[in-house]
């Protein structure tokens, strides 16, 4: 038999295990009411109506991504994105795609052998009414921005685009200028290391390779040299450093 | 005196005991911290669907049934009425290459005013699931299929590495939901217990 002290501590143990659970979802919804807010606020910032479309992207490392690309190029963009130049993909009447097609001009050509491309597609389009989709956070290729891009044709129409979003477009400058402000603001940092690493330095092989197939990041800067622009990087605490 | 010291042994004992079953029972809690949720959502967890003319059917019924018998509040259902107009989630699997490369899936969201984004109410969805090459076995497949469902249901990309979660981005053998995402699902929806 259950005498009254017992019930009473029974009663206190429900308590706190209400109680508790209480606590953690209340955490829980506060987390979530700073996501939406970080939402809002990005939308408010932009002048245009911009519409994030949700999706499944590959992921990549360096050398993945490599491998994947028939085309690694310094390009810049020479055109503004537009209805024109942006494409729609319906199947049975349902939107299923878009991309915008956009021209470059051609300032190195890193892996492969194709020079005819003076274009490809990039995951983005503005719609009749003026929308701009973007694919997750991929942002639109600016004119006159200078870029490195691994390019692939495994695509609908069987044209060059941009691997996987943010994982194969890097900002590196613009007019023909390497910047490094804008060469250190990339979202993959690991890969735009190696990338310069890889095209761009002038170490030796072993020390490359251990980079580039080991991950084993020195501690010192190292000098590359990008178009007309000298420059050290240092890859640390995985960020990307580039120095003058 | 030694009544009182007893007394207050028992209450330090009683809310030991009550600690201990909260961290047993919640303990898993912790790696749910956030739950990675769109602000928007389906104006109704009562959907229809269908797989587009073509495409594969088995993906989509399976894909579906991931995210059924959760919440009490979420189900997506067969349609077999013949107004398209009354499809709430046309399922477009396996049938499509992507427009640029890498892409595995997207899922397009719309209400009465055509697209929106996530920070919407929508009355329709959109989830395509490419023909990619991408793909190396059917498991990569159906994870795809069910990826976009669940951004259908308002289920973000977990912004925490450490997630394991079929929302997470890229190649995945299996399909299988996690017990993140059921929570996920829950927390979004209602209908069941978090905890």
């Amino acid at each position: 038999m259950l005498n009254r002290k017992n019930i009473f501590f029974i009663i206190i143990v429900l308590a706190f295990v209400v109680l508790g659970c209480f606590f953690i979802n209340s955490n829980k919804e506060t987390s979530n009411d700073k996501e939406s807010v970080n939402t809002e606020s990005i939308s408010e910032n932009n002048e245009k109506e911009v519409l994030h479309i949700e999706g499944d992207l590959m992921t990549y490392d360096y050398n993945e991504i490599k491998e994947k690309a028939d085309l690694i190029m310094l390009v810049k963009c020479v055109d503004n994105l537009d209805y024109d130049n942006s494409i729609f993909y319906y199947d049975e009447g349902l939107l299923y795609g878009f991309a915008a097609r956009r021209n470059i001009e051609v300032l190195e050509i890193l892996k492969g052998e194709d020079r005819s491309c003076n274009s490809f597609l990039e995951p983005t389009a503005i719609t009749k009414d003026g929308k701009e989709l973007q694919l997750e956070d991929y942002t639109p290729m600016e004119k006159n921005g200078v870029y490195l891009v691994f390019l692939s044709n495994e695509t609908a129409d069987g044209s060059y685009s941009i691997i996987s979003g943010n994982y194969g477009r890097y900002a590196a400058g613009e007019n023909d200028v390497i910047d490094i402000k804008i060469l250190s603001n990339n979202i993959f940092a690991d890969i735009m290391y190696s990338a310069l690493i890889d095209y761009y330095s002038d170490i030796e092989v072993s020390e490359k390779e251990n980079i580039l197939l080991y991950s084993k990041y020195p501690e010192e800067k190292i000098k590359c040299h990008m178009l007309d622009k000298d420059f050290f990087v240092l890859y640390k605490n995985e960020k990307l450093e580039i120095f003058d | 005196m030694n009544k009182i010291a007893q007394r207050i042994k028992r209450t330090l004992s009683v809310i030991m005991i009550s600690i201990i079953i909260e961290i047993y029972v919640f303990g898993k809690s912790d790696v749910f911290a956030t739950y990675y949720v769109f602000s928007g959502k389906f104006a109704s967890g009562y959907v229809t669907y269908r797989a587009v003319s073509g495409s594969n059917a088995s993906y989509a019924n399976i894909a579906r049934n991931c995210w059924n018998n959760i919440s009490s509040n979420v189900s997506i259902i067969y349609y077999t009425g013949t107004n398209t107009n009354d499809i709430d989630l046309a399922a477009n699997f396996n049938k499509l290459q992507e427009p640029t490369a890498g892409q595995l899936g997207i899922t397009f969201l719309y209400n009465d005013g055509g697209l929106v984004d996530t920070s919407s109410i929508w009355t329709k969805a959109n989830c395509i699931q490419y023909n990619s090459n991408s793909f190396e076995n059917e498991g990569q497949k159906l994870k795809t299929c069910v990826h976009e469902i669940g951004h259908a249901l308002s289920m973000a990309h977990p912004g925490d590495a450490s997630i394991d979660s079929v929302m997470k981005q890229g190649l995945r053998n299996s399909y299988a939901l996690t017990i993140y995402d059921k929570a996920c699902l829950i927390y979004k929806w209602g209908g069941g217990s978090v905890c």
